[in-house]
């Protein structure tokens, strides 16, 4: 479990916190959207779950974050990397390997993995996002949404118990989101806790989360239920949101 | 110690509402040029005690205090690999102190030069100064794409940090065999991004004419005047501090 307590945080040279008084819980075997405009604290949220936030960015921070009960601040991003998988935004900051297997493999090594541990898990992930058939392809030769595969199976080849994603639709075509719906949802089905960050709203309702948090200026607006979250088009619209299509539609419907 | 971040920072332009920032750029750079000359003038630790006082009202103008800090924090392992190897050389602490303070001298002025100038303004001076578009486009890019590219920095060691990757393990040598993962996605996402910036010149149809028009005006404000007359003092007593018979100099050395 990741427990969030209290947790404030300003990045260095900023005069604003970025996250204020932000608790939450997440478990295993749930799928969690984070929704909420630009500059809202999403990123930084999940900068908080593998420890990237004390020990990468600087800044001040109060309250604190427990990963299966060990305080953050405790353990190195390494030793966290095994139980929060964090998948960036743009793929290509990590790429450097010559080929998709090699990449896929670099996170297991630097992990200390044993070798026939690295083999099983490299082809258990690079088939879990459908990449097995291009592992000896180099990662710059593949296509925006198989780039965006590819980095989730790096992380998912460390065998992390959670898998933190930050915008994972941004510049994703069509299929490729439902590529992506499918892998979520069988890594839930794994028990794997997903936190997905996103303002895509018509996609996380697709994925179906158990939970939504809305985070505007670094605050916890709301929480809970995403129908309940999702039917409320007027507070999704006022944080600059578009609420799933669905939800418009009843809400018209009501009206009308 | 050592803080690759902190070091691009000294060249990462950002420009706030100061006195310093409202000058004219050519201001800016004849005090610029000045301080960076100014302790270059004698090796006496009396001069470069002299060039960084007088950079003091610099910094208040230009509220660079901050990036200062900041600029000398980042260098502190090269100004101490530089005390211990004049140290080494020399035998003379006095002359190791004056080459540090000089390095010091010189980033401060640094500092607050990159602190109130953007890059389209040094664009505009150079091109004014009849440096060639090329030249002068090639080197406001450059700046311009420092913090861009400094981003992407912390973006991939996030990244590669994130797969457990530890930057900080071995010896020196496997310290710096283990920066590959960060070079090679940074070589890579800079190219990339000159080859969008190309294209996006050629459709803006950047060398289309021969003499390019410009729209901005830079007047020659009473604070111009005056830290220019203050730039020609602090070079007078600059050179002749520079000049003074080694009796009066502050701890003088001996080559």
């Amino acid at each position: 479990m990741i427990e969030v307590e209290e947790v404030t945080f300003k990045y260095e040279g900023s005069g604003i916190n970025a996250l204020r008084d932000v608790s939450l819980e997440l478990e295993r075997g749930k799928i969690y959207g984070i929704v909420g405009p630009n500059g809202s604290g999403k990123s930084t949220l999940l900068r908080l779950l593998n420890g990237l936030i004390p020990h990468f960015y600087r800044g001040e921070m109060k309250g604190r974050v427990l990963v299966d009960g060990v305080d953050t601040r405790e353990a190195s991003v390494a030793q966290l990397s095994k139980k929060v998988g964090l998948v960036f935004q743009n793929p290509e900051h990590m790429f450097f390997s010559e080929t998709v297997y090699e990449e896929v493999s670099f996170g297991p090594k630097s992990i200390g993995m044993d070798p026939e541990e690295i083999r099983e898990s490299v082809k258990w992930a690079l088939e879990e996002v459908g990449l097995w058939e291009l592992r000896e392809r180099s990662p710059w030769s593949l296509s925006g949404g198989e780039m965006k595969r590819l980095s989730i199976a790096c992380v998912l080849s460390m065998k992390p118990e959670f898998l933190a994603v930050d915008e994972p639709t941004i510049g994703q075509d069509s299929l490729s989101k439902e590529s992506l719906l499918e892998i979520f949802k069988r890594m839930k089905g794994e028990g794997k806790g997903v936190v997905i960050v996103t303002h895509d709203l018509e996609w996380l309702d697709d994925l179906g989360p158990d939970l939504v948090f809305v985070l505007r200026y670094g605050v916890v607006i709301g929480g809970g239920d995403p129908r309940k979250i999702f039917s409320d088009i007027r507070n999704l619209a006022t944080n600059g949101l578009i609420p799933p299509y669905r939800y418009i539609v009843d809400s018209l419907l009501e009206v009308g | 110690m050592l803080d690759p971040m902190g070091m691009v920072e000294i060249f990462r332009t950002q420009v706030g509402e100061t006195s310093y920032s409202k000058l004219n750029p050519l201001t800016k750079l004849i005090l610029f040029a000045s301080f960076i000359a100014l302790p270059l003038i004698s090796a006496s630790l009396l001069m470069q005690i002299f060039s960084l006082m007088a950079q003091t009202p610099l910094i208040i103008l230009s509220r660079s205090e901050r990036r200062v800090k900041r600029s000398l924090k980042a260098s502190l392992l090269f100004i101490v690999v530089l005390v211990v190897l004049n140290y080494l050389t020399t035998h003379s602490l006095e002359f190791s102190l004056a080459m540090v303070l000089r390095l010091v001298s010189m980033i401060i002025a640094s500092a607050i030069f990159m602190t109130g100038t953007s890059p389209a303004e040094i664009g505009d001076l150079l091109t004014k100064l009849k440096v060639p578009l090329q030249i002068t486009f090639s080197f406001v890019i450059a700046l311009r794409f420092i913090p861009v590219l400094a981003d992407d920095v912390v973006m991939i060691i996030t990244s590669q940090v994130s797969r457990g990757y530890e930057l900080e393990r071995g010896s020196f040598l496997e310290k710096v065999r283990r920066l590959i993962p960060i070079l090679i996605p940074m070589i890579i996402i800079a190219i990339r991004r000159g080859h969008q910036l190309a294209e996006a010149l050629e459709t803006k149809a950047f060398g289309a004419t021969e003499k390019r028009s410009n729209y901005v005006v830079y007047d020659y404000g009473r604070g111009d005047w005056i830290l220019l007359v203050y730039a020609i003092i602090v070079i007078t007593v600059g050179l002749m501090v520079g000049t003074l018979t080694p009796q009066f100099q502050l701890l003088p050395f001996q080559y």
